[in-house]
This record gives C-alpha cells, sequence and structure tokens, in this order.
C-alpha cells in the first residue's frame, strides 16, 4: 500500500506541475506592456512627459544639440576641446569618423524623440470628447518632432543656404511610431527642403493649437520663438521678425536685469522662453559636464585667447570665464559657488535676448521695423551688458551682438552656415560649407539601413 | 554518490562476514593506509580468492578474517585506488598484512556525477572533464574557478583582473553565444545555484566567490551534448557539477587547517621617472612649437607646459632637473639639470602590503544509519591594490539518513557570508592602477604649510624644497586616487544560505524515486560613502559627501522529482533509466537610496544627510519547467548506448515559443573487451572508443525580451512612460548542436591513461540583439537570428612515471578551439574599448578590428598607418599619416588557440610537491589604457612609459616610437600600435608539503599533521608589456569585448603557508 502510495504522490507531483505551465507566464514590475501603455488619457499623458524627457537627454538639449554642435562650429584656436573623451575632440578639430559614437547618439536620441512624439500621435483617440486636451497634447507631440527633425536636419544635411536644398539629402522624415522591428524600418533620406517644410508644418501646427501658457512645457510663444530660429536659417527675415516679435510683444517675457540671472537656475526665469528642466535628483546636463571645472564637471571646453579679442572694453559678457588648472572655462553652465552643483540645473534652450537679436537683425535685412527699430533692440542688449549705446545699427553690429550674447549657448553652428563664416579646425582654415563641417551619417545607420546614403567626404 | 555504492558494499559484505564466521583458529589482520598520505581507508574490501571470503576496514583502517593455514590471494579494493594484490602463506600463527593502497589514475568502477545521477566511469559515452576536490582544496586563490585553472581540458578560465571577488570568464569549448550568456550553468549537489550578478558598478563580481570549495569532493565539467543535454536548456555552454563532501560510517574524523600568506603583483609596468618626464614632455613641447611655426602659428606650447607643470608641481620647483639645454620661456633661465624635488612613484602607491589567512575546521563520520560532513570556514584575504579585501565565513551541514531499507533522507545545508571591500572600475579615474597616469613631479602629500585652494585656482608661490604635510594633494592633473583610499567605502556584504532536502524511496532494489527541495537564498548589501574630499574623482561627493545603500535579494527555489531504474538482464545487459521533471522559479528584488550633504565624514548613514538624492526599487522573476529522460544500455559491457531528451519551457519566451526540446545520442564500443584485443593486455588495457550528438539550449538572456515593454521615468519630477523595448513575440530558445567522437584509452599497463576528444559545435538561432536603424527610435530588437561554431580537440595525459618510494605522476592537457561566427544576417557587431572588438561573419568572436599601424616614417618622425588596395587588406597599396584614411582591418582574435596545463607530481616518503603549469597560446591582447595614453607620444599630459623614451628624434631615426608632440596627435590612435601577443605560460601552482610520519605525532592524540607551503603565479613567461597578461578590463568585459588592457590589475602572486591536522 505505502508503496502505491509514494509512487501516485510522485506521478501527482509531475502531473500538477505538467499542468502549470501557467507558472511560466510572469510580468514584468517595472514596465507595462506597449499594448496597454497608450489606451488611457492618463497614459498618453505620461507618454508625453516622457517625450520631454528625451528632449532633455544629453545627446539632444541635455548637451549634444548645443555644446556639440557650438565645438563643431568653432574655431579650434578659439574653443579648444581638451578632454580625454576622443568624440568631442575629433568634432572640434573637424575630423568626424564615421563611427563616432557622439554622433551616433545625436542621430538616435533625435529619433527616439520622434519615435516618442509619433506614439503619441498615434492615440489621441483615447481622449474622445475632450478635445481641449487632445488638442494640446497633440500640438506638444508635433512641437517636439518639429524640434528633433530641426536639430537633425541642420548637422545631418547640407545647410538650407548650401547649394539645392529641394536636392541636397536631408535626415529620412519619420512619421508613424515603430510597433514591430521589419522592412518598414529601412528609410531613406528626404531632401533638405522636404525636411524644413515637415519642420515648419509642425511647429506651425504646434504654435496654432498651444495655450499661452503651459507651465514649463512648450507653449504657443515657445513654438513662435523655435519658429523665428528656423525661420533665420531659412533666410525669410520677414516670418522671422514676425514670430520673434510676437514673442516679444506677448509681454509675458522679460530681459534679466543682468545676463547672469540666464545661467545655474533651478527653476525658469523671466527672460527664459523655454529650458530643460533638471531637479536635485533627475538631471541630464552635459553642459556642465564639459564646461564646468571640477568637482561637477570635466572642464574640457577650454576658451582660448582668440575668443577674448571678440569683446569690446567693459562688455559684461567678456567676463564670463573661469581660469582653472585645465584652462579658462566659460561660467554660462558653472557657478562660482562650488556649493551649487550645476549639473542640476537647467538648460535653457530659448530666451528672449535672442528673440530682440532676430527681430533686429531681420529688421536690418528687410530695411523693415516690425515690432521696434534694430537700434533699440540692439542697445537693449548692449545696456545690459555694459556698454554705450550705438547711435546707429549695421548688419554686422546686429550679428557682433548675437555672437557675443549667445556664445556657448546652441547657435554658433546654425549661424556659421547661414552667415557663411569660415572656421578652423586641426588642419587649418575651412570654408563654411565644407564637407567636413557636415556630420557622417554614423556608420551603424549605415550598415542596417541600405536606403540610406552618405554624405560627401566620408 | 560513490558514497551509497561504498556504503551497500559495506552491508554486503559485513552481512557475508557474519555467515562466514565458523570455528578456525588463524587470524589475518592488518590496516589498510593510504600509500601517498599514510590516511586510514575504512569500508576498503579485503578479499580473500581461495575461500571466497572478505571482510571490510572499520574505522580504523582496521580488518580481521579467521582463515586456516594455507598459502591464498588476498586482494585489497577501494574506490579510487588501484586493486592491490598478493599472497600470503599462514602457517601456524596469526598473520599480520598491512596494505598501502595506491591511488589510481584510471578507475572504471569509479562513480561519476552526472546530471540526476551517477555512473561508473566505464559506462559513460559523453565527454566530462573531472577536477578532485584535493586538487584544489587550500588553493589561495579567490573563487573555485581559478583553483581550476589548467587542470582540466576544454575548459577556459580567465579573471578579469586582479582585484578580488571579480568576474571570471569561463568559455567551455569556447563561445557559443553573441548576445545570450556564456558561461556555464552552475549546479551544486544537483541544484542550480543562482548565479545573479548583485554589482551595481559595470564591473561584474562572482558569485562563486562566496563558496567555500574546501568543502567539494569533486567537480564534474559535462562538455559535450550527450553529458550535457540532460540540463538541457542552459546546457549549451557546458554544466558544472559541483559535488561536496559527505562523511563515511565510522570513527569521527576531524580536520583543522590553518593557512597564512602574502600576496604581490605578478609584474609591473615601467614608467618614467621625474626628471625623465619633465624633460621628455618639455622636448615633446619644443617639437610642436616647431612645427606650429612651420605652420604660421603662434609658438607657445611650451609655455602651456611650464604653466601646466607650474601649477601641478604645487609650488615646488621642477624646473631644478630640466636639462640645463632647455631655458625655461617663463623664468629666462636655463634648466637645473640636478635632481628632481618631488619624484612620485605613483605606480606603487596603487599596491598594498596584501596578507592573508584561513582558517578551515571541519568533522565527518557516521555510523550505518546516518552520516554526516560538517565544516565551518573563515578566510581573509588582502588584494594586491589599495583597500582590496575579501573575507568569507561559510558553514556546512551534509547529513544522509537511512530511515528504513527503502527510505532515504538527508540534507545539505550551506550559509555563508562575505565581505568584500570594493574598488572602482578600470574606467574610473578612482581605480588605484589609474595612478600611473599622474605627473611624477606631483608631490602625493602637500607641502607643509600649504593646503587646497577653495577655488582651485591659485598658482602657487615658488618652493625650492618639498616638505610634505599629512594632506593627500587634490590638485592633481587627474583625480588623486589615494584620497579615494582614505576617504571612501565601498563595502559589499552578501548573505547565502543553500539547503536542499531529498526523500529517496526505494521500490525495489532496482527501482527508486527521489524528490528534491532546495531554496538558493542570496541577500546581498552594498554599502557606500565617500567623503566630500573625493569629489574630484566622484562628483557626487561635492555636497558634503555621498552615500547609497542598496539592498539585492535573489530567491531561488529548485524542485526535482525523478525515477530511476536499473538492473540487470542475465550476464549481458544493464539497462538503466532515470526521468522525472524539475521546475526552478527565480524571483530578484532591489533597492537603493543614496543621499548627500553630511555634517562630517562621522556620518555616513543616510539618516544624517541633508538630501535625498534617489530612492529606487526593482524586481523581476524568472521560471523554467522541464522533463527529463534518459536512458542507458550495455551489452556485456562493451557496446555503450546512451539516449536522453528533456523538454524545456521558459518564461522568458514567447507564449507559443517558450518549450524546447533537447535530445541527445551517443554510443560506445570498448574495443579492449573484444577477445582479439586481449593478447595486448599489457600495451593496451584499455580503449574505449566512443560518439555522441545532441541539441542543448541557451536561455541565458533578461528577462521578458519577447515582450513590448514601456517603462517608467520621470522629467522635471513628473512622471512619464517611454518606449523602451520592441517585441518579439517568436523569441525562443538558441540551440547548439554539437558532435563529439573521443577515445578513453590505457597504454603500458595503465601507466598512461587519456582520454582524446574531437568535437563541432553548431550555434543556431542565436538570441541576438540585432541591431535595427535608430530611425525607429530604437537600437536593437533581440530575435534568433544567426550561426556560430566551434570546433576542436581535446587531450588529456595521466602518466605514473615512477611508483615506489618515489613517485611521480605527470597530466597534461592540451585543448584547441577554433571559433567562428558564422552568419549574422549581414551584421557587424561592435563592442569594448573605441569600438574595435567586432562580431563579424567569418571571424572568431570579438576580434579587432583596427587600422594597422606602419611605423614611423624616418624623415619626420610621424606616425604611420596602412592603406590597403582592398578592404580584406591582403596588399599595402601605400601608407598614410591621416588616421582617418587608414584601412581598417581585422587585425587580431583575442581568443587564444591552444590552452593547457601540466601538472606533475613528486612524493617521497612523506614529502610531496605538485608543481601545475599553465598555459594560454595565440590570443592578441590590447594594450588600451597605458597604450594609448601612456605610449602616447607625449600628446597629453599623462606620464609614459619608459620606453617612450626611443622615441624619434632627428638622431634616432630608426624606431617605432613616433617622435613626442605634446596636445598633437601622433599615432596615438587605437591601432595595431597597440595590439600585442597576449599569450603566456605560468607556474600556476607549486604546493610542498610535508606529512609528518604517524608514529611521531599518535602519541598527541593526532592522526594527521600535515605542514605546506603553496605558491600561486609565480612565475609568468610572456612578451606582453603590460601587469599581466591574463586581463579584460572590467567595465567592458563581455561576449564580444575580449583581451583589452584598460588600467587592469595584475594578477595576485601569493605565498602561503599552512599546517592540517586530523584527529
Amino acid at each position: 500500500m505505502k508503496r502505491i502510495n509514494l509512487f501516485l504522490f510522485a506521478l501527482m507531483t509531475s502531473v500538477a506541475l505538467w499542468g502549470c505551465s501557467d507558472t511560466l507566464d510572469l510580468e514584468p514590475q517595472a514596465s507595462i506592456s506597449d499594448v496597454v501603455a497608450l489606451s488611457t488619457p492618463g497614459n498618453v499623458e505620461n507618454a508625453r512627459v516622457g517625450a520631454y524627457a528625451a528632449l532633455g537627454g544629453a545627446n539632444a538639449y541635455g548637451g549634444s544639440y548645443i555644446y556639440l554642435t557650438e565645438i563643431y562650429a568653432a574655431p579650434v584656436n578659439e574653443i579648444f576641446f581638451n578632454g580625454t573623451f576622443l568624440q568631442p575632440r575629433e568634432i572640434n578639430v573637424k575630423q568626424v569618423l564615421t563611427d563616432n559614437s557622439f554622433v551616433a547618439g545625436y542621430w538616435a536620441t533625435s529619433y527616439n524623440i520622434i519615435n516618442r512624439a509619433n506614439n503619441i500621435l498615434s492615440a489621441l483617440d483615447v481622449f474622445g470628447s475632450d478635445t481641449g486636451t487632445r488638442a494640446v497634447v497633440e500640438a506638444e507631440a508635433r512641437f517636439l518632432r518639429g524640434v528633433a527633425l530641426f536639430n537633425l536636419v541642420q548637422v545631418f544635411g547640407k545647410a538650407y543656404n548650401d547649394g539645392s536644398p529641394s536636392s541636397n539629402p536631408g535626415v529620412p522624415i519619420v512619421l508613424v511610431p515603430t510597433r514591430t522591428a521589419d522592412e518598414t524600418l529601412q528609410v531613406p533620406r528626404n531632401t533638405v527642403a522636404e525636411v524644413y517644410t515637415q519642420v515648419l508644418a509642425d511647429l506651425n501646427a504646434a504654435k496654432a493649437a498651444l495655450p499661452n501658457t503651459n507651465g514649463f512645457y512648450a507653449n504657443t510663444f515657445v513654438a513662435s520663438a523655435m519658429l523665428a530660429r528656423v525661420h533665420l536659417v531659412m533666410g525669410n527675415y520677414a516670418q522671422a521678425a514676425a514670430e520673434a516679435n510676437r514673442v516679444i510683444t506677448s509681454n509675458r517675457y522679460s530681459l534679466f536685469a543682468s545676463i547672469t540671472g540666464n545661467y545655474v537656475r533651478t527653476a525658469n526665469g523671466s527672460e527664459t522662453i523655454f529650458a530643460i528642466q533638471n531637479t536635485a535628483t533627475v538631471f541630464n546636463n552635459d553642459m556642465a559636464v564639459f564646461h564646468a571645472p571640477l568637482p561637477y564637471g570635466r572642464a574640457d571646453i577650454q576658451v582660448l585667447n582668440p575668443h577674448l579679442t571678440n569683446y569690446e572694453t567693459g562688455d559684461v559678457r567678456g567676463t564670463l570665464f573661469i581660469a582653472t588648472g585645465r584652462g579658462r572655462m566659460s561660467t554660462k553652465y558653472a557657478s562660482s559657488n562650488s556649493t551649487v552643483d550645476p549639473r542640476r540645473t537647467n538648460i535653457t534652450v530659448l530666451r528672449l535676448a535672442e528673440m530682440h537679436l532676430i527681430r533686429a537683425e531681420a529688421n536690418v535685412r528687410t530695411g523693415g521695423s516690425v515690432g521696434a527699430p534694430a537700434l533699440t533692440d540692439v542697445n537693449a542688449i548692449r545696456a545690459r551688458a555694459g556698454l554705450a549705446p550705438l547711435t546707429a545699427v549695421t548688419l554686422a553690429d546686429v550679428l557682433k551682438e548675437r555672437r557675443n550674447e549667445l556664445i556657448f549657448e546652441g547657435l554658433l553652428y546654425s549661424d556659421m552656415k547661414r552667415l557663411q563664416i569660415n572656421s578652423q579646425g586641426a588642419s587649418g582654415a575651412l570654408p563654411w560649407n565644407s564637407n567636413a563641417l557636415v556630420f557622417p551619417i554614423p556608420q551603424r545607420e549605415m550598415l542596417v539601413n541600405k536606403q540610406l546614403t552618405q554624405n560627401p567626404g566620408y | 554518490m560513490n558514497r551509497f555504492i561504498r556504503f551497500f558494499l559495506f552491508l554486503l559484505v559485513l552481512g557475508g562476514t557474519v555467515g562466514m564466521v565458523s570455528a578456525q583458529s588463524l587470524k589475518l589482520s592488518g590496516r589498510v593506509t593510504d600509500k601517498a598520505k599514510g590516511d586510514v581507508l575504512p569500508t576498503a574490501n579485503v578479499f580473500v580468492v581461495e575461500l571466497n571470503r572478505g571482510a571490510t576496514t572499520d574505522m580504523n583502517g582496521n580488518y580481521e578474517i579467521q582463515v586456516p593455514s594455507g598459502t591464498y590471494t588476498i586482494q585489497v579494493s577501494f574506490i579510487g585506488y588501484r586493486r592491490f594484490s598478493t599472497t600470503v602463506t599462514v602457517g601456524s600463527q596469526n598473520v599480520v598484512l598491512n596494505v598501502e593502497m595506491e591511488s589510481s589514475t584510471l578507475n572504471l568502477d569509479e562513480l561519476i556525477v552526472v546530471g540526476f545521477g551517477t555512473q561508473s566511469r566505464a559506462s559513460i559515452t559523453g565527454s566530462i572533464s573531472q577536477v578532485s576536490g584535493e586538487q584544489i582544496e587550500k588553493m589561495p586563490v579567490n573563487t573555485v574557478e581559478t583553483a581550476m585553472q589548467g587542470r582540466v581540458s576544454g575548459v577556459f578560465v580567465q579573471q578579469n583582473n586582479g582585484k578580488l571577488g571579480q568576474g571570471i570568464q569561463i568559455r567551455v569549448r569556447g563561445s557559443s553565444s553573441v548576445s545570450a550568456s556564456n558561461q556555464p550553468l552552475y549546479v551544486v549537489d544537483g541544484i542550480p545555484v543562482v548565479m545573479d550578478d548583485f554589482s551595481l558598478s559595470s564591473a561584474t563580481t562572482n558569485p562563486m566567490a562566496q563558496f567555500n570549495f574546501n568543502d567539494v569532493e569533486s567537480i564534474q565539467i559535462l562538455k559535450d551534448a550527450s553529458a550535457a543535454a540532460i540540463y538541457g536548456s542552459r546546457a549549451a555552454n557546458g554544466v558544472v557539477l559541483i559535488t561536496t563532501k559527505q562523511g563515511r560510517p565510522g570513527r569521527t574524523n576531524f580536520t583543522y587547517s590553518y593557512q597564512t600568506g602574502f600576496s604581490e603583483p605578478t609584474g609591473t609596468v615601467d614608467m618614467m621617472n621625474a626628471k625623465e618626464y619633465i624633460n621628455y614632455m618639455y622636448g615633446a613641447a619644443k617639437n610642436t612649437d616647431r612645427i606650429r611655426a612651420s605652420q604660421g602659428l603662434s609658438q607657445n606650447r611650451v609655455a602651456i607646459l611650464e604653466d601646466t607643470f607650474d601649477y601641478y608641481a604645487i609650488g615646488t620647483n621642477w624646473r631644478q632637473c630640466l636639462d640645463s639645454q632647455y631655458t625655461s620661456v617663463f623664468t629666462g633661465q636655463p634648466g637645473g639639470g640636478g635632481n628632481c624635488v618631488v619624484d612620485t612613484d605613483w605606480q606603487s602607491l596603487a599596491f598594498q602590503d596584501a596578507g592573508m589567512f584561513s582558517h578551515d575546521l571541519s568533522a565527518s563520520g557516521g555510523n550505518d544509519a546516518t552520516r554526516f560532513f560538517m565544516s565551518g570556514h573563515y578566510s581573509d584575504q588582502d588584494g594586491i591594490l589599495i583597500r582590496d579585501r575579501f573575507q568569507r565565513i561559510t558553514g556546512r551541514l551534509n547529513v544522509d539518513h537511512k530511515a528504513t531499507q527503502k527510505i532515504n533522507v538527508g540534507m545539505n545545508l550551506n550559509v555563508g557570508r562575505s565581505f568584500h571591500q570594493r574598488l572602482s572600475t578600470d574606467n574610473a579615474f578612482s581605480t588605484p592602477i589609474q595612478l600611473i597616469a599622474m605627473m611624477p613631479m606631483a608631490p602625493l602629500y602637500y607641502p607643509e604649510g600649504f593646503g587646497p585652494d577653495p577655488n582651485g585656482i591659485e598658482y602657487w608661490k615658488q618652493l625650492d624644497g618639498y616638505t610634505p604635510s599629512s594632506e593627500l594633494n587634490n590638485d592633481t592633473y587627474y583625480y588623486n586616487g589615494v584620497i579615494h583610499r582614505d576617504f571612501s567605502k565601498y563595502f559589499v556584504t552578501t548573505m547565502r544560505s543553500t539547503g536542499s532536502a531529498y526523500f529517496v524511496y526505494k521500490f525495489m532494489p532496482e527501482l527508486e524515486f527521489k524528490s528534491e527541495v532546495s531554496g538558493d537564498l542570496v541577500t546581498g548589501k552594498d554599502d557606500q560613502w565617500y567623503s566630500p574630499k573625493t569629489a574630484a574623482g566622484f562628483a557626487s561627493a561635492a555636497n558634503g559627501g555621498y552615500a547609497s545603500i542598496a539592498w539585492q535579494q535573489t530567491a531561488s527555489y529548485v524542485t526535482s522529482n525523478y525515477l530511476s531504474y536499473s538492473a540487470n538482464f542475465g550476464q549481458d545487459n544493464k539497462v538503466s533509466a532515470t526521468t522525472g521533471m524539475t521546475y526552478q522559479y527565480n524571483d530578484y528584488s532591489y533597492a537603493l537610496a543614496a543621499a548627500s550633504g553630511f555634517p562630517n565624514d562621522s556620518f555616513q548613514r543616510l539618516t544624517s544627510a541633508a538630501t535625498v538624492l534617489s530612492g529606487t526599487s526593482n524586481g523581476s522573476e524568472y521560471s523554467f519547467l522541464s522533463y527529463f529522460t534518459r536512458g542507458n544500455y550495455s551489452f556485456k559491457d562493451k557496446y555503450l548506448l546512451s539516449l536522453s531528451g528533456r523538454v524545456d519551457g521558459s518564461s522568458r519566451f514567447g507564449k507559443d515559443k517558450r518549450y524546447g526540446f533537447f535530445p541527445a545520442a551517443s554510443v560506445g564500443w570498448v574495443v579492449t573487451e573484444e577477445n582479439f584485443a586481449q593478447s595486448l593486455n599489457y600495451y593496451l588495457p584499455y580503449l574505449k572508443v566512443r560518439s555522441s550528438y545532441g541539441v542543448t539550449g541557451n536561455a541565458g538572456i533578461g528577462n521578458f525580451g519577447h515582450l513590448g515593454l514601456w517603462g517608467g521615468g520621470s522629467y522635471a519630477g513628473q512622471s512619464a512612460i517611454a518606449p523602451t523595448q520592441i517585441p518579439n513575440p517568436n523569441l525562443t530558445w538558441e540551440t547548439t548542436r554539437q558532435m563529439n567522437v573521443g577515445i578513453d584509452f590505457g597504454l603500458v599497463n595503465n601507466r598512461i591513461t587519456g582520454e582524446f576528444d574531437y568535437y563541432v559545435k553548431k550555434t543556431e538561432e542565436l538570441l541576438l540583439s540585432v541591431q535595427i536603424p535608430a530611425t525607429s527610435g530604437f537600437g536593437t530588437s533581440l530575435r534568433n537570428v544567426g550561426n556560430m561554431e566551434n570546433k576542436g580537440w581535446e587531450l588529456g595525459l595521466n602518466t605514473y612515471n615512477f611508483t615506489g618510494d618515489f613517485r611521480w605522476n605527470s597530466n597534461f592537457n592540451l585543448s584547441y578551439n577554433e571559433n567562428k561566427v558564422t552568419n549574422l544576417d549581414g551584421q557587424v557587431i561592435t563592442a569594448g574599448l573605441g569600438g574595435f572588438n567586432h562580431a563579424r561573419e567569418g571571424q572568431p568572436i570579438g576580434v579587432f578590428f583596427m587600422p594597422i599601424y606602419a611605423g614611423v616614417n624616418p624623415d619626420n618622425g610621424d606616425a604611420l598607418f596602412n592603406i590597403y588596395t582592398d578592404d580584406k587588406c591582403s596588399a599595402v597599396k601605400e601608407t598614410t599619416t591621416n588616421f582617418n584614411l587608414a584601412t581598417r582591418c581585422v587585425a587580431g582574435d583575442p581568443n587564444p588557440r591552444f590552452i593547457g596545463g601540466l601538472g606533475n607530481t613528486f612524493s617521497y616518503k612523506g614529502v610531496e610537491l605538485n608543481v601545475l603549469l599553465q598555459f594560454v597560446e595565440g590570443n592578441d591582447a590590447y594594450i588600451g589604457g597605458h597604450g594609448r595614453w601612456s605610449r602616447g607620444n607625449g600628446i597629453y599630459e599623462d606620464n609614459s612609459t619608459r620606453d617612450q623614451l626611443n622615441s624619434w628624434t632627428s638622431s634616432n631615426r630608426n624606431t617605432n616610437v613616433p617622435e613626442a608632440r605634446y596636445l598633437i596627435t601622433n599615432g596615438n590612435q587605437h591601432s595595431t600600435r597597440y595590439l600585442v601577443d597576449g599569450s603566456y605560460m605560468r607556474l600556476k601552482n607549486v604546493t610542498l608539503g610535508y606529512q609528518v610520519p604517524r608514529n611521531l605525532i599518535n602519541s598527541i592524540g593526532l592522526t594527521k599533521m600535515r605542514v605546506f607551503a603553496t605558491g600561486v603565479n609565480l612565475f609568468t613567461w610572456t612578451t606582453y608589456p603590460g601587469w599581466d597578461p591574463e586581463m579584460n578590463t572590467d567595465f567592458l568585459a563581455g561576449n564580444i569585448s575580449l583581451g583589452t588592457d584598460f588600467y587592469t590589475a595584475p594578477q595576485a602572486k601569493t605565498i602561503t603557508f599552512g599546517v592540517e591536522i586530523g584527529f
């Protein structure tokens, strides 16, 4: 009897577990399935926050969009990347290899932002009758997509004013979210003109639907400010002036009394139009990592003497530097108070001074005076920098103010291109439209996507 | 498992002798001992052939048999020893016959542990390597794997570096996967153990470091498909079966041993001293200014260098040792040409005096019904690097109890705690070895009267002399890692309880059922603290210090239930079979909190912190459900057949694809059992030919790879979600098909025994992280794509060179493996430093893919690289100084071709000497850190290796070292300039022991006393120019990232002395 019982026991144990194949159905604890991810309005709004998080990533506005383009454009004898990272050094000396992982990260993160935006855009129906929320979420997603595409096309394609944008290859435009890994992921490059058309379409749609206030997220004036930038790059000066003027005359923003008010901020201020938000606990700030001295940063981006000659005597902006054991650094992303960790502070993307300078430049170029005469705008900026007002203003005056005001803030590359300023690499001078001043399509992309073509010179 | 058999033999023979006792008047008695060690051998069988009568030795090794007068053949046998045979004539008096047994190299009766059971060596048809506990016992190394190094064929063991407790690379017959795990499955006493790595840094740690390998009875490594397929699901990388010790019936034996010793690095790198460095760099800066002059650029590089030196000399007068041929740009004076004020040997500061000691106490014994083994272990080992330390405490209890004739129960219980003072990864400025990059003219301590400037920007007043203060210099070019030693902690404490209980029921002698339940509970605490003084090396420490605490736990539960059947049908047919199921569930959880802002360095717990920086928790689970069966058949002990199959299900795969079937078959033919072979009996006493083929699987990937997932996160304090993974519902097992043919042989009266195996191992449907266009928003997708293969052979030889009083045994193993990635769907997967380790079709995994260095242009000192006519790099077209134009080529292979070991044991009257040589041949190695940065033509301010003094100058044109040029790249890019031969042979282990004769110690109540001295890694023969060729930088080490040295610490050379006593 006993023997039979035991035998049965053994048999039953085995059979019981055989039947229990649901013991293999386990769920992750810190992730949710793609099936439910976009199934509720709350989830889609969370996905919207997730898309902003990607925009603040170290390979986007958390760093690369700003410092990487800046050291790429800058003459190497003015701004010198002296760190041990080779990738930014290659970029700084204008000898970029196709396997540069910072370039690949710039590309990948930009498309990650786009995929997150496209996911949101695919799920708007969950808002049902709540058309108000739907419109705002949709507009924010389009803003984010437009911004990412704009930052992509500038560095991976020839400039808008370089040859024929309607035939120059730009970057692939991806408008649908990725659901499975299949052949449809092999996308070709669109032309530069097509990409700009998409950028304008996204940003204009965002501008139209975004509210006047939206916390630190994009509002309609943020979209306008970004449009002003895009139009300036495209040479659409009238539109650039109009968009910049719209931001200025909204009267929602005012210049700080001191330019230093713009830097190492933990919250947006009166001059801030749009900034990447870092908190004390969650932050991505490669600006501080590469600009700030120890202990918070690596103090890698050195400001060399020739740069200082750009500033007039008495220009406050010519003093925003700190000498360190590793050379002279900009203080735009570093605090003189060593107990403040600059990595845990915001990164300004758009601020009011830029709008004044765009309006001034466009007015000078068109001979107009949209909003205010160019002289008024320029003198407002000069006054804050501690400089005497000008009595008359030329294009060169505006551009000089622009450069001195916005250096290290992510505009040097697009200005170098659109203003056709030559740069300098390791082997000497490089014309603004040199092949070496356009990023290569990352090698890994070339390998996995047969539809892509490489940029000339690589 | 051989303990069962021994036990039954004991009963059998005991029963036999009881029946035989009759009225004989004479007594044959004696003691059976181990010839080499003098240990008594209980349960040995003593047999009188003519009388068909025998006895078993008691717990003291004594036996007694009643015999009538006459001449008899006496045979004594004991598992693991050569059969002893002699003739004895019994006259009119009692006879004493003491027997010394010699251990055997070829013991066909020996039981080999296989998956879910044991088999006699004679009936094995698969490929199994074996290490006995004795071979690795008391090795003063950190983990069981390192102890096995060089001892078995087909098993490549590499410790990433000389830090204690760190990750280890084990490959059984090569790498079989690109993206999934390549580590074998570890099974201890039948239980697949938790191998979760709790390391929170990018450098892995080794969970087996907590295991006390002095408890090991034997280790079997199942290499071919037929041996391993019963563990089908996870057997593609081989299976390591570890069996721990068990007691024998008889008196309780206590053993205590103590060992103490010291370690030092196996090698150092020859760096420049301060004087050489200053003048080398000065020359480099002058060279740069010369070049800049020719380009019409400002000549300020010497000034920049002087400025830099002024800063980092902390006020000391470095110009005192500048050559007088140079005139300072700043002072206008020629260099002093004297000795340096400060000459810091930073490399020596990376190392510490490393001591170690261990205590082991064990007791084993039992009676007819119950047997037990218990042990306690405590060891404390310093690493060779500053602050590195590993402490281990373990306790074990193994009990087996025979409750009735039909029921056996038992348990194995192991508890342990390890305490580990960890170091930063190789990539951190704070890792000790990175100290070599420091300027040797920078002082370790601030000069007396100086301190760190709070703003870090002041220039120091010039000092002619240097009197160090007690404050460590925090104004160094790179972070001064010595500060980390004194002002941070990184304590990892791991507690592990592994217990299993089993129940065996014998339905009949041929059939038994075994049920096993086990739990393996591992808890790890990761406790870190960084003083504000370490802020330069650990930025998060800036605001009043930083501390974090993390707790991790893995609970693994396994149950196995199986029936075993074994029977003989007639004389010729032997059948055995095993069938059953096993289920494993693994639950992992994790919590971490971090804070900053401590009042002072005395406060290191989060409760005292001003700001909580982060708090997080997570968890994950997986499960496996499996059914297995195996059948063995042997005909006349001559023809052998084994079939096995396993069905495995895993939670890691898509619902419709989660079950895999893993069958295997093998056959064997014992040629020497054939009549025609009998005539060769002396020269060829044993020959077995065997062959196997089978399928095994690999599920060594993360959990939930088949699902489409969104993860949580935050932005600006608001919660966020974002897509993290593309779904792949078709994700399934990676499968490996392996063919093995081999022979086992004994030659010349079994003085030479050995085995030879040839195998072909083909992996299909690789679990591959496939790169997809990043325009999708994703980088990779996990898919079953690609093929890989390993081909190779293995030879193992054991010889008895001398027998008798002076004994000399040798064992030799040699393995050859050829790995090739045959299909990756056209992809190239890059990894490692600079992404130059590749997985490429048609090449071994991890090949170095980089430009070929062409030496120095003798006319101008420029570094040159090759441009080839095609991308196969078959013919050089021209050379170039432009690195970007140089052709990228498959330049080297990090995988060894040959690995092996040669062990020799000499013994003479209680003195025993073991010498083990281990070698690795045919692998290329890349010197990353001290290549590009310390052999970098003075481009950076890092200190350089002394061989750079041979750099090109107008009077030294014939050199391979390019001209030194400060701040200009001249050949320090990643290229074959830094690719070298990584082959080595080393004196892995030397042990000299002396067994004190029994008669000297019996009087003080001891049964055994042995004193010994052991050395590990005593000498290494290699051309490798780094610290140690056994290396792979810890923060990158992986399946593809191989053979790269990046400030990778050397292995430890350890010498210990010990004593072992038995009572």
